[in-house]
């Protein structure tokens, strides 16, 4: 897709393997594989839980679909893949 | 999740590892726990950032009234570095944490006596404390987790071993696999049967066969499968988003931190929507006190905003307040709402009271933030799932073996091998005898090969191998290999590497090497020596040296003593003398003795015995014959065999032309085997031989043989349990 109107320069290969790897490495470990010392929470988990707390899902209310759930967290706050989101439904509904 | 935070229903997958139901099936909730994480969220306790869409926000972290890290745990694989933070107790971790808001000087080892370690949702027992110890000061260390099983006899008197708690993160089914394919593959061949009974709660049944000990067997599970996983912990989190990895205080102390924040954060928002409501409040009661005058500016007016630009002006109010006034209905002029308007503002002042006084009390903020930890946990608090053992340490072979009897045999060609004792039969006295070993046939020509040494042993005994050289190989009775009876066995130059010249003469069994107990070796030419076991218990692959021989003589037997016995030497030709051990004095191991027993010329010591008076001497002549005599007469109570100082030649014992082929020391109710060169072997009870209290006599024939046949030796046979139990059921 090139065009006239961009601005190429050359660099280095090496150069931006480096960089985009290090980006790529931070956003890994801040925003998806570690959870957070104070709530312990990785972001995923807590968006899961914030989603469920606004749509009203709470533990005196009645169970509702986690399609749903996911649905919103999808929507609203996580723009992965669904299956990231049931997956850490699942683990965060399960006892052992 | 240790502490579930969302409520499931519906299928959301097991410990067998199947899978969820798809979402559309299932449904779910937030637990309570989880509110007490979100609880105060709307109060400005937390900063918001926008969605990926900026169309809305969201919380970058929960007010977290929970130490919700360490209750749950977390795993995770990032670039270059991984989490895997087990679950606590919040029982534990609500003590810790008070801990360190009372005592900010706590130390990790103060929080170590609090925390006693993981608490896994699936319970099982951590094996070590030092695991524990390590992760919860450096942040990192490696833990053992074990199953938990138990033993049920069965109706027709198995056992079975229950399987009820299983490692964290274990999968039953592929365990219960891993379990069979053992089976298969003879790792766990005590294994009769296997199932799995799980509903709800695991329950695994292993059933083993008959007289099969349970314990080797869950031994042999922690070994060789996922009954017993290791835990590797890495307390590694985002601590202000820079990953790092602290110990389990500096963990607690950002728990602490971050409450500290939070609470402060919403009582700054309450403070303030307080002073706004009192604001408001203050404007009300100036409008009720001057209500004529305000009513009569109201209706004077135009509109709404000329009445609120005079009431702001007349009353000095804020716009706020006057907007509130002008908002105000007609049924708050009563009398009572009136009052109600007064005691709010009253209890309004009340809390903005309270609230400054937290702001400014650091003492009062970490009362509150204590108070709301301990009220937050009431509801989820309860017992430890996992125990911690102290017991640390691999497991040994003694562990995975079971210490059972077994009868070691060792032939004149140097073949030794175990049997399990239950495969000797039992026979009457003067039988043929069943096949003791088979032998080398190649050697079966001119010097055929034949049993010279035989003993029960349990498996977990150490067995001291007396060459005729003086030298002590060590080794365990379980390194020795299992055989059937009918097999020749292993060579015992390879099993202790044994140097060319050097032929086993004697062999004893102990269970251990503990002090005050003697080892009595005996030579051929009379030389007897006495050595504490204990100078023993440092052995060495390639042998020690246990007595020193001297030219042309050889080592023939070595005893077990206890410093306190009497011992009789048989020499060849029937002769025997007695004397008491402490006739010869304890000496080191590199010794050669003194003498014991003078012999005639061409004589030679057969067997050195040490006097039991419950047992008598049973001696055997090469021709099968042989006498049964006390050591002490039953009704004179004098030895039959006089007590002698050593050094001299002794009495007759047996009256033999043939000469002696070997004598014991017998209970009543022992067995012998007997054994001949040819390899046929007999086991008799000692009480089918009649016991004569006569010294000088010939005796009876205890063992027919074949034509040219001699026997070789006689050895006791001890009962083990198992055959006990086996002799008293009648035989199929």
């Amino acid at each position: 897709m090139y065009s006239d109107k961009e601005k190429l320069t050359t660099a280095n290969i090496t150069d931006i393997m480096q960089t985009a790897y290090i980006d790529y490495s931070m956003s890994v470990i801040v925003s998806r594989a570690l959870p957070d010392a104070r709530d312990g929470l990785k972001p995923v988990q807590r968006r899961i839980l914030y989603a469920m707390m606004r749509e009203g899902l709470v533990h005196n209310r009645p169970f509702d679909k986690c399609a749903g759930v996911v649905g919103e967290v999808l929507k609203n706050y996580h723009p992965h893949g669904d299956s990231s989101v049931y997956d850490t439904l699942v683990r965060l509904a399960r006892t052992g | 999740m240790r502490y579930q935070l969302i409520e499931p229903q519906g299928n959301f997958g097991s410990v067998d590892g199947d899978p969820p139901a798809a979402y559309r099936y299932t449904e779910c909730r937030l637990s309570e726990v989880s509110s007490e994480l979100l609880a105060d969220i709307d109060e400005d306790t937390v900063d918001f950032i926008p969605n990926y869409k900026e169309s809305t926000t969201e919380p970058t972290v929960l007010p977290c009234a929970l130490p919700h890290l360490l209750m749950n745990g977390s795993t995770g694989i990032a670039v270059g570095m991984t989490t895997n933070i087990p679950p606590h107790n919040l029982n534990e971790l609500v003590e810790a944490t008070c801990l360190i808001i009372d005592k900010p000087s706590a130390t990790v080892e103060d929080l170590e006596k609090i925390i006693i370690g993981p608490d896994f949702p699936t319970g099982g027992v951590i094996n070590g404390k030092d695991g524990i110890k390590q992760y919860l000061r450096t942040g990192r260390g490696i833990i053992r987790v074990r199953g938990v099983a138990h033993t049920e006899e069965m109706k027709n008197g198995k056992e079975q071993i229950v399987l009820t708690e299983l490692p964290y993160n274990v999968n039953r089914s592929s365990l219960v696999k891993h379990i069979a394919q053992l089976c298969t593959d003879k790792v766990l061949d005590e294994v009769s049967d296997l199932r799995d009974e799980s509903d709800e709660n695991t329950r695994v049944v292993i059933e083993l066969k008959r007289n099969e000990n349970p314990k080797v067997v869950i031994n042999k599970l922690y070994k060789h499968t996922n009954f017993e996983n290791s835990f590797g912990v890495i307390l590694l989190a985002l601590d202000k988003r820079r990953p790092k990895q602290m110990n389990i205080r500096e963990l607690l102390e950002c728990f602490v931190e971050h409450r500290r924040d939070v609470v402060t954060r919403r009582t700054r928002f309450r403070l303030r929507k307080a002073e706004d409501r009192a604001h408001i409040l203050e404007g009300f009661k100036i409008a009720l006190r001057n209500l004529d005058d305000f009513v009569k500016i109201i209706r004077a007016a135009t509109n709404r905003d000329e009445a609120r630009v005079k009431l702001m002006a007349k009353y000095g109010l804020s716009e706020r307040q006057a907007v509130a006034i002008l908002d105000l209905r007609l049924y708050q002029l009563t009398g009572l709402e009136r009052d109600k308007i007064e005691a709010e503002y009253r209890e309004l002042m009340a809390l903005v009271e309270e609230l400054r006084s937290i702001l400014s009390s650091e003492l009062k903020l970490l009362t509150l933030i204590k108070k709301e930890l301990r009220d937050a946990a009431k509801k989820h608090i309860g017992p430890r799932k996992t125990k911690v053992s102290a017991q640390e340490g691999d497991l040994s072979m003694e562990d995975i073996v079971a210490n059972e009897g077994c009868v070691v045999t060792v032939s004149h060609a140097g073949f030794i091998k175990r049997t399990p004792v239950a495969q000797y039969r039992l026979q009457k006295r003067g039988g043929k005898g069943t096949k003791g070993a088979e032998l080398s046939k190649a050697a079966s020509d001119d010097d055929s090969d034949f049993i010279e040494h035989l003993f029960t042993a349990n498996t977990h005994d150490h067995i001291l191998f007396f060459m005729n050289n003086g030298r002590v190989y060590v080794e365990k009775v379980y390194e020795i290999e299992e055989a059937n009876r009918a097999s020749r066995g292993k060579s015992i130059a390879r099993l202790l590497e044994l140097k060319d010249d050097e032929k086993l003469a004697a062999m004893v069994c102990v269970s251990n090497f503990e002090e005050g107990k003697f080892l009595m070796m005996c030579t051929a030419n009379g030389t007897i020596k006495k050595t504490e076991i204990s100078k023993y218990a440092n052995y060495r692959k390639g042998g020690i040296i246990g007595i020193n021989i001297e030219h042309g003589d050889r080592l023939i037997s070595t005893k077990l003593t206890n410093g306190d016995n009497e011992v009789v030497m048989i020499s060849q030709s029937g002769m025997s003398i007695r004397f008491h051990e402490s006739d010869v004095r304890s000496m080191g191991r590199d010794t050669t003795g003194v003498a014991g027993m003078r012999l005639d010329t061409g004589d030679q010591v057969k067997a050195m015995e040490v006097v039991d008076p419950a047992c008598t001497l049973l001696v055997v002549g090469i021709d099968g014959i042989g006498k049964r005599t006390p050591f002490d007469d039953p009704e004179t109570k004098e030895p039959v065999y006089r007590k002698q100082t050593r050094g001299g030649k002794g009495v007759i014992a047996i009256a033999t032309e043939v000469g002696v082929a070997g004598a014991l020391s017998v209970q009543e109710e022992d067995e012998v085997m007997l054994l001949t060169k040819g390899g046929q072997s007999i086991r008799t009870k000692v009480s089918d031989i009649r016991c004569t209290a006569g010294r000088n006599t010939k005796g009876v024939r205890v063992m027919r043989l074949k034509d040219g046949e001699a026997l070789l030796g006689i050895s006791k046979v001890e009962r083990s349990d198992e055959e006990e139990e086996n002799a008293a059921k009648p035989q199929a």
